[in-house]
């Protein structure tokens, strides 16, 4: 087994791809191992459960201006720096993770927990560089870097988008990100006027190819804007 | 779909191959043709196929013969080989050997370029490692312990997630 090339080992590994009880069998047996093995157990590691060891990994991938977005005296564990940048693998982010925040935190009130998916949030896409769909889910202010940070993103192609956002901040993503094929907006309530301008950013906008929408929405209005495309 | 068999080769055409130890093959050419290191290296009467022995060669040679009709796949389309799960009940006794020859087998599909080949061997590789624990793993294929025990216990860890899965 010693004798196989590299891109041998990823093609025996990637058929585990989702066993993840198997690739960690493997990922601790040989540091050449945990070079293939990382990046594909990494790749997805929030789209299918949550954990207090996976949420307890990525609290301690926070850097200090990350840290900083939990506004709270709480003083987060003192974490050891990982072996790698586990979250420089991943692929997708899903819905699990803010479920693991909740179970981690479980103590704390919604404002902390709030706080910190944020800055979970902002950790991903900085440390991503292959992040290709991402899930947001949970109901409080999103902060304003992170609206920044997925307008600047290049890897996202679906983004989900399941809280109350407000209408210039979804007309900021579709107007400036260039990656984002599908979107989804869920739980969304806009005025009269959010709708007209989400009409128009949609009616602008030549990246997306598949758009839901759900919530308190004009859907004469931006049917109109998506049948002009 | 392109059957990879529409080449100037016909049925009754041979081509002689000649392994890293001089033990030759007479195979139907539609092989050669279908496979593309195989057909560059047949430049004359017996070509030479570096890098892989008499015992080795014949076993590859064995499969590409019994798979010479199968539909050839899109060279780019690794979902749909990923896809496919399922080994062949003669595939699976093909590849019953000991493990060294596994290994060569896979090693020579991936020198050749023979994708379903080595598709096939990866895909029995990592049969043989489901659900067996990290003790079981390491001395069903010998390997060798890098970490030091701090690492291996940090590494342990950060991952045990994927562990109670």
């Amino acid at each position: 087994m010693n004798t196989l090339p590299n891109e041998c080992l990823f093609d025996i590994f990637n058929n585990l791809r989702t066993d993840y009880g198997s690739l960690f069998s493997c990922l601790i047996l040989s540091r050449q191992w945990c070079r293939i093995v990382v990046p594909l157990l990494w790749s997805e590691p929030t789209v299918r459960f949550s954990s207090l060891s996976i949420t307890s990994v990525f609290l301690s991938t926070l850097n200090d201006e990350e840290q900083a977005m939990i506004p709270f005296e709480t003083i987060l564990p003192n974490y050891v720096k990982p072996l790698f940048e586990y979250t420089s693998f991943t692929i997708s982010v899903g819905d699990r993770l803010y479920d693991g925040i909740d179970y981690y935190f479980s103590e704390e009130n919604t404002f902390f927990k709030n706080a910190v998916k944020c800055s979970l949030i902002s950790m991903f896409l900085r440390t991503s560089k292959i992040l290709k769909n991402l899930s947001i889910k949970f109901n409080g202010i999103i902060q304003d870097k992170i609206i920044k940070d997925l307008c600047r993103n290049t890897t996202i192609v679906s983004l989900n988008i399941d809280k109350k956002l407000f209408s210039s901040e979804v007309i900021e993503i579709i107007n400036e990100n260039v990656t984002i094929t599908s979107l989804k907006l869920l739980g969304n309530h806009l005025s009269f006027e959010g709708n007209c301008e989400l009409a128009e950013a949609l009616c602008m906008n030549t990246t997306l190819t598949s758009l839901v929408l759900f919530g308190d929405l004009r859907l004469d209005i931006l049917a109109k804007a998506i049948c002009k495309k | 779909m392109d059957n990879g068999t529409s080449n100037s080769a016909s049925e009754n055409e041979t081509i002689t191959l000649k392994s890293c130890d001089g033990i030759e093959f007479h195979i139907d050419a539609r092989i050669a043709n279908r496979y593309t290191l195989l057909n560059n290296w047949n430049g004359g009467e017996s070509a030479c196929i570096p890098n892989v022995n008499g015992k080795v060669l014949e076993k590859v040679l064995e499969w590409c013969e019994h798979h010479i009709n199968d539909p050839q796949l899109n060279c780019g389309d690794d979902d749909s080989r990923r896809r496919n799960t399922i080994i062949e009940e003669w595939d699976e006794n093909f590849l019953s050997c000991d493990q060294d020859m596994l290994f060569e087998i896979i090693l020579a599909a991936n020198y050749l370029e023979i994708k379903p080949l080595l598709d096939l061997g990866c895909k029995t590789v990592a049969n043989m490692m489901k659900s067996k624990s990290p003790e079981e793993i390491r001395s069903a294929f010998n390997i060798d312990n890098d970490y030091t025990p701090e690492e291996e216990e940090q590494f342990r860890k950060e991952n045990e997630w994927a562990e109670d899965y």
